[in-house]
């Protein structure tokens, strides 16, 4: 005790051990167990390359020949973020670092999602919205939103109709084109190019079946089915549609003829019609109109031969890009659709609008199943990727949105580098130490993705007393695994947050801030000049 | 949509059966076409008994339609003779509605079925762990009878050899017996079709994919809940197990 000083100095050279000219206690002096590839000056060089490609930036005021929306279905901001890990996982890489194709656009915005009557909405109005310049009621097509629910009568939907994007495009001597991986008669592929105040009159039989519910006489509802809109466009519409792919072809096909791929099925239509036969007759038939349903066929396609193409690849909605099948009895990929669609429409020299959905990264959320919506969103990057490459940024904008977002969290502490469908690991506090799960408060592992609500719920029941399930990193990162939910829901459901929107090219500038989702149509409007 | 809680009951007791983990059995025999009816009685732990209504199953190569013509309700399985892929059918008359299921959308719910077990009610591959005890007859048919316990419950199981099907499964726990009986075997699978089957043009059809944008029809609302209370859907992994029925 007679020299507590220097003892006390004894003591710290012992705990401690010298790193360069510091010191550091011997605890953290081991490497860190995770950590990126940068080096220190990365950080530096990245954030000064980012200004310099700012300060290169010029409005580009042009008339915009060519417009592309592209809406992700579904696809929030964390959608987009836990897809562009995945992808860079994929890649070999960390995973956070890395961008999805459309996330280096020069311009990005929030969209506000909300319609005329609902906080957090269905894909009807929101696309509405971004197709019409209108927002609208649930589950409405691009009507106004005095449109009353149910209103079947063909006239009155007529006077409340309000003209799309696609349809003005069609007027000004565009070539057009829809192209989904949903039903090319769901909401939002629809909205480009139906009216109607039920989106789920898709074929004629629910409009049947809607009659004979409420007691109206058969027949008594005048408006058409969306499939026979698509069919029975106005004459600009008629030439300008060169293209419209994605599924739901039972709701093309009369009820006597069977499915060419599932032949114990038929289609649903009680009108007799066969509208793929009438797309192709009432288009200049055989020798410009061609109709397909496989990989095959739609491969066998020459855009430079072909006017007008319809392709249905499935009875109901495309399959998952997880389980599709890419052989010839397949599926065209997004990709593969974008790609022979832009073939198509660069002929009209007047230029064209085109419309792609990737529909089922919706579905995938829905479902709690996280794989299979990044899985989806992943080839829809791909689809854009596709897109951006085919033409000129100087006079092609392309608008990168979604309809509405999914209560889809990416949560805990995760190290950088950490599987996103993985098990959370966080950065242990002392460096060196190994990896390991984090726990909840009940010494259980869980995931970094998961959802606020669905089929994922696996909370207990009377009879089980366990609360949470002991997940496994083989189970999370398993295509069918659904993620943990909270709140016990059949079906996950949307979410109220902003969506973003990411612009290239003419007057991709006005793309900024925080929007209402409905301006998306009025960008569009001042880029082609209308 | 019934709400009975013995409908409910019958409902998972025979999920609980027939949604056994997903096995190929590429070697199992063809079994032959037979439509059976079936009942279903349970007993509580205070001794009271109920019986449920009778539960049909229809079995085809190619299909395999099980129904509770008490609530009008049917199940369409169809496998696809090129491809093996399972296609489901919901059918609920009274709503005059068919819920649609691709094979897709049964992998995502993982709800892929074993085909066999599906068309003999339980898997048979379950019978390799219980006990042959004994042989013996029905109607002309041969029995072979199965004892043991699986999960806790002792199971009894009396199985027609040639046609593939339980003559009887009875379940048992100290505090519930359940007891599946067949009732009828007819060769012919036309008339069960016919009835169970009757679905008109009218009906609206939805594709299960949709029913997330259709939380506010009454009748999604009703199904999701049903199946919710049958936790009719299993979960990929970490499953905390659970049936209705015990």
């Amino acid at each position: 005790m007679k020299h507590p000083i220097v003892r006390k100095t004894c003591a710290l050279a012992v705990a401690f051990a010298v790193t360069g000219t510091s010191f550091v206690p011997a605890a953290f002096a081991a490497q860190p167990a995770t950590g990126g590839p940068e080096s220190v000056q990365d950080w530096w060089t990245g954030g000064q390359n980012f200004i310099r490609q700012g300060k290169q930036l010029y409005a580009n005021t042009r008339r915009a020949k060519n417009v592309i929306l592209f809406i992700g279905d579904g696809m929030g901001v964390s959608t987009v973020s836990a897809a562009r890990i995945f992808d860079g996982q994929n890649q070999g890489k960390k995973g956070e670092e890395h961008m999805l194709s459309f996330e280096t656009f020069p311009y990005v915005a929030l969209s506000k999602t909300y319609s005329w009557d609902q906080q957090t909405s269905d894909s009807a109005p929101t696309m509405t919205a971004m197709v019409t310049g209108y927002k609208g009621r649930e589950g409405q097509l691009s009507v106004n939103h005095t449109t009353t629910r149910g209103e079947c009568d063909a006239a009155v939907i007529a006077s409340k109709s309000l003209p799309t994007i696609l349809e003005q495009a069609a007027a000004a001597g565009k070539s057009t084109g829809v192209v989904s991986t949903a039903r090319i008669t769901h909401a939002t592929p629809a909205a480009t190019y139906a009216h109607t105040s039920v989106r789920d009159w898709e074929a004629d039989n629910n409009i049947r079946a809607f009659e004979a519910a409420y007691g109206l006489p058969a027949g008594s509802c005048t408006v058409k089915d969306i499939a026979a809109q698509l069919i029975d466009v106005s004459p600009a519409v008629r030439a300008s549609l060169k293209v419209a792919m994605g599924g739901g072809r039972s709701y093309f096909y009369p009820n006597s003829v069977f499915d060419p791929e599932n032949t114990s099925s038929r289609g649903v239509r009680t009108d007799g019609r066969h509208l793929p036969n009438e797309w192709v007759s009432t288009r200049g038939g055989a020798s410009s109109a061609k109709y397909v349903w496989n990989k095959a066929d739609f491969d066998a396609v020459n855009p430079a031969s072909t006017e007008h193409l319809l392709g249905l690849f499935e009875r109901s909605h495309m399959q998952y890009e997880a389980d599709r099948n890419n052989g010839p009895t397949g599926e065209p990929s997004l990709t593969a659709m974008t790609e022979k669609s832009i073939q198509m429409l660069k002929k009209n020299s007047n230029g064209f609008f085109l419309h792609v959905e990737a529909g089922r990264i919706d579905h995938a959320h829905h479902a709690g199943n996280a794989k299979r919506a990044l899985i989806d969103t992943v080839e829809f990057a791909k689809a854009i990727k596709k897109a951006y490459e085919m033409t000129d940024p100087n006079d092609t904008l392309i608008l990168v949105s979604a309809d509405h977002s999914h209560v889809f969290t990416i949560a805990g502490y995760p190290a950088r580098g950490n599987p996103i469908l993985g098990l959370v690991k966080e950065v242990p506090n002392v460096d060196g130490d190994p990896v390991e799960n984090a726990v909840d408060s009940l010494g259980l592992p869980y995931t970094t993705l998961g959802y606020a609500n669905g089929p994922g719920w696996r909370g207990s029941l009377p009879t089980n007393s366990a609360v949470r399930p002991t997940l496994t990193e083989a189970q999370t990162t398993a295509v069918d695994f659904l993620q943990e939910a909270t709140v016990p829901l059949g079906s996950e459901t949307h979410a109220g947050e902003d969506v973003a929107i990411y612009a290239s090219g003419p007057k991709a500038y006005l793309v900024r801030g925080v929007m209402e989702q409905n301006w998306i149509y009025h960008v569009m409007k001042e880029a082609f000049g209308f | 949509m019934s709400k009975n809680g013995l409908s409910l009951l019958l409902f998972g007791i025979i999920t609980s059966i027939v949604n056994g983990p997903v096995t190929a059995h590429d070697d199992a025999p063809d079994v032959p076409s037979m439509s059976a009816r079936y009942r279903l009685e349970v007993t509580d732990e205070e001794c009271r008994t109920r019986q449920g209504p009778e539960w049909w199953l229809i079995r085809e190569s190619s299909r395999v339609v099980t129904a509770i013509p008490a609530l009008d309700q049917a199940e369409v399985w169809t496998r696809d003779a090129d491809t093996g892929e399972v296609t489901l059918e919901r059918l609920f008359h009274a709503q005059r509605r068919v819920i649609e299921y691709t094979p897709g959308e049964l992998r995502t719910r993982n709800a892929e079925p074993d085909w066999h077990a599906l068309g003999s009610v339980l898997d048979p591959d379950s019978l390799k762990t219980l006990e042959a005890t004994g042989t013996g007859e029905w109607r002309g048919r041969p029995v072979t009878m199965y004892r043991g316990t699986i999960g806790g419950e002792r199971i009894e199981v009396d199985w027609l050899s040639v046609e593939r099907l339980p003559l009887r499964v009875d379940r048992s726990t100290r505090r519930s017996r359940s007891v599946l009986t067949l009732l009828a075997l007819d060769p012919s699978t036309q008339r069960a079709s016919d009835e169970v089957q009757r679905v008109t043009p009218l009906y609206i059809r939805l594709d299960s994919a949709d029913f997330g944008d259709m939380e506010s029809d009454p009748f999604v609302q009703a199904v999701e809940a049903l199946d919710g209370r049958n936790r009719r859907w299993a979960h990929g992994g970490g499953h905390v197990h659970a049936h209705a029925a015990h």
